[in-house]
């Protein structure tokens, strides 16, 4: 069954939506929205609109959201009310109360999908990481660290990213958002957070550094820090458990500038001399847009629930992010 | 596709002790001599990884003449032995019964190093799908500390031993594991290979075998001695893991992805994880006609300088130890 898509910001990562829907062939993009639309060359049998409440009248099943922070939960909104199943892009909203909003929406409707775009917990590191954590190879986790940063770069004061108004958040809320989703999603539910989130460099009226420790109800434990002045792009996750440890280094995304995608894999040996002998995989392939646009078809034609990137998950990151913020100090 | 990389220092003696060793070889001698009585068996045109008809003249060994296939790069032993004349060879050949018995493998390195390593890379990798049998066979096992480390992981509803060797048979006894000769309207989730699939006189008939037997999304692991290793490239006829009758078919990396894939399985995992390549060939750089890069290398440099070739080999999946696992997709 072929569903019709509407995509809604029709930017970098609308784009390759659009390729990804039709290199799975789960369905046909006939409308995109997008205040530059006209500016884009699109084969001509896709109908175009400047104000996406033209495109949600049409006779489509779902819309991707992938527009600036300030359209989005207004976008997710109108695209349910419309009766249209949302796959919405990261963040979910500038705030916690537009993610509230959403959700209050959402709980009244019935048999609408709505996925968020935690594209992270697809990746393959991250699919491995679980998958060893569930077959229990390492024990109980104790605690993480999480560190996500990037360079900012030579425009990035100008980007709309940087516009408080347009974004509603900095670093941590564009970025880190990934990086705490995956915090929720290996160790979840924190109950205690301290932080500092401050700018130290670029001349924006947002955070370019966000730190902070995190603690759940299992009292087990987060370090988190995410950075536009990490002047090498960096992710890393390492995870602790009882009987050994995984690090996740580097992350295969388009721009190819996050490193090799490897994960770590060591068991405790106390006769090592504090040198665990290191298990390496890599892998060399991201299909983290497959796995969530196939699992978004998925949910819609066999009517069954999103169990990656739902409503609460996007709740759960948006709480956390508001409880780090809290220390905002500038 | 991933690819792991391991770390762990052991020396080769301790997993190939030389006396036992040179017993074996003297024994397989004695064998041929006896079994084969210069029979060499059936000439096969193509090759048994790619297909290709193209090949060349590569070595021969103890009378038996390798050629290397123009297109793929896999050693193929042609003429080989036929199967009845196979199966004469392992009901009779006292080197096999004395390499597989419990005196030889039964040593706390080989444990370690081998049988433990293969039964965590199982304990890691699998995943079950949802409307599996969580059902596991060994095809064709030969050493009885994997049985046991198997059966220790506690991983399967069902274990399955396919055609086992003698050297197993008490440790099967003591074990759940079932013997199967023949397998009729049995479906598995996990089939394991280890050290098999290049002692059969048409290997690529044996996976389709296998992967007759897998459920649908079912795993094969698989391991086996590659033709585009460091070692086995440079020593060739002088490769000690090389022993004719015995390992017919040195797939390389290249001949066993075509071979696999052709079949229908999607390759998951393939990776090199050998840690000895440059220890052999030190051991045995008189046997060799290294370039001048690679001997200054072995005989010059330092001991890191050596670790980093051989984490590199496996990186470039240039070791010659080589494990894959493939899935059986739908
Ligand atoms: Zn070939």
């Amino acid at each position: 069954m072929k569903l019709k898509f509407g995509i809604i910001g029709f930017g970098k990562i609308g784009q390759l939506r659009k390729r990804v829907i039709e290199e799975l062939g789960i369905g046909e993009v006939i409308a995109l929205a997008d205040p530059n639309i006209n500016s884009f060359d699109i084969d001509s049998s896709i109908e175009l609109f400047t104000d996406y409440q033209e495109l949600i009248k049409l006779d489509i099943d779902a819309v991707i959201v992938a527009t600036p922070n300030f359209i989005t939960s207004q976008a997710v909104i109108d695209s349910l009310l419309a009766g249209k199943h949302v796959f919405c892009e990261k963040p979910p909203g500038r705030n916690l109360n537009e993610v509230k909003e959403i959700e209050k929406i959402f709980s009244k409707t019935n048999n609408l999908v709505l996925k968020f775009g935690f594209n992270h917990r697809e990746h393959f590191s991250v699919r491995e990481a679980k998958k060893i954590i569930h077959n229990n190879v390492l024990g109980e986790i104790m605690w993480a660290r999480g560190f996500y940063g990037k360079s900012g770069g030579e425009n990035f004061e100008n980007e709309w990213r940087s516009d408080k108004n347009l974004a509603g958040g900095g670093i941590l809320l564009d970025q880190g958002i990934h990086m705490i989703d995956l915090l929720n999603y290996f160790l979840g539910d924190f109950d205690e957070v301290k932080s500092f989130v401050t700018r130290s460099f670029w001349n924006i009226g947002l955070e370019d550094n966000a730190f902070a420790i995190m603690k759940n109800k299992q009292n087990k434990f987060a370090v988190f820090h995410s950075s536009s002045t990490q002047w090498k792009h960096l992710f890393r996750l390492e995870l602790f458990f009882e009987n050994g440890y995984m690090i996740l280094s580097g992350l295969l995304t388009g721009s190819l500038s996050y490193g090799t995608e490897t994960l770590i894999i060591a068991k405790r040996n106390f006769s090592d001399k504090g040198q665990p002998n290191e298990e390496e995989l890599f892998f060399d392939e991201d299909k983290s847009w497959y796995f969530e646009l196939n699992d978004f078809y998925s949910c819609i034609v066999n009517n069954s629930q999103v169990i990656q990137g739902t409503i609460y998950d996007a709740l759960k990151a948006m709480e956390l992010i508001e409880k780090i913020y809290e220390n905002k100090n500038f | 596709m991933k690819t792991r990389i391991i770390k762990e220092k052991y020396k080769i003696e301790e997993i190939r002790p030389q006396e036992e060793y040179n017993k074996y070889i003297q024994l397989i001698k004695d064998d041929i001599e006896q079994i084969f009585n210069d029979n060499a068996g059936t000439f096969i045109k193509q090759c048994p990884a790619c297909g290709s008809r193209e090949s060349s003249f590569k070595f021969s060994k103890y009378g038996f003449v390798y050629r290397e296939c123009s297109t793929c790069s896999t050693i193929y032993m042609t003429p080989r032995p036929t199967i009845e004349m196979l199966h004469n060879f392992y009901a009779n050949s006292k080197g096999v019964k004395y390499w597989n018995s419990s005196y030889v493998q039964n040593t706390k390195s080989r444990i370690e190093n081998v049988y433990k390593t293969r039964a965590r890379w199982i304990k890691e990798s699998i995943e079950f799908s949802s409307n599996s049998s969580n059902s596991y066979l060994d095809y064709y096992p030969k050493y009885s500390p994997f049985i046991e480390e198997i059966s220790n992981l506690k991983l399967f509803n069902k274990l399955v031993a396919y055609k086992p060797f003698e050297s197993v048979m008490q440790a099967i006894s003591k074990s759940k594991f079932e013997i199967r000769t023949s397998i009729i309207d049995e479906k598995f989730s996990v089939i394991s290979a280890f050290e098999v699939i290049d002692r059969f006189f048409d290997p690529k008939d044996a996976l389709k075998t296998i992967y007759s037997l897998l459920e649908d999304n079912g795993l094969l692991f698989l391991s086996t001695t590659s033709a585009s290793g460091f070692d086995i490239q440079y020593l060739l006829k002088n490769a000690k893991n090389i022993i004719p009758p015995i390992n017919m078919t040195i797939f390389s990396i290249e001949g066993i992805t075509k071979a696999l894939t052709e079949i229908g399985f999607e390759i998951v995992e393939m990776s090199t994880p050998g840690t000895l390549d440059l220890q052999i060939i030190e051991k045995q750089i008189k046997d060799v006609q290294l370039p001048k890069f690679l001997k200054d290398i072995i005989t010059n440099r330092d001991n890191s300088v050596k670790e980093s070739f051989q984490e590199f080999l496996q990186r470039a999946k240039l070791s010659s130890y080589m494990t894959i696992l493939a899935k059986k997709r739908k």
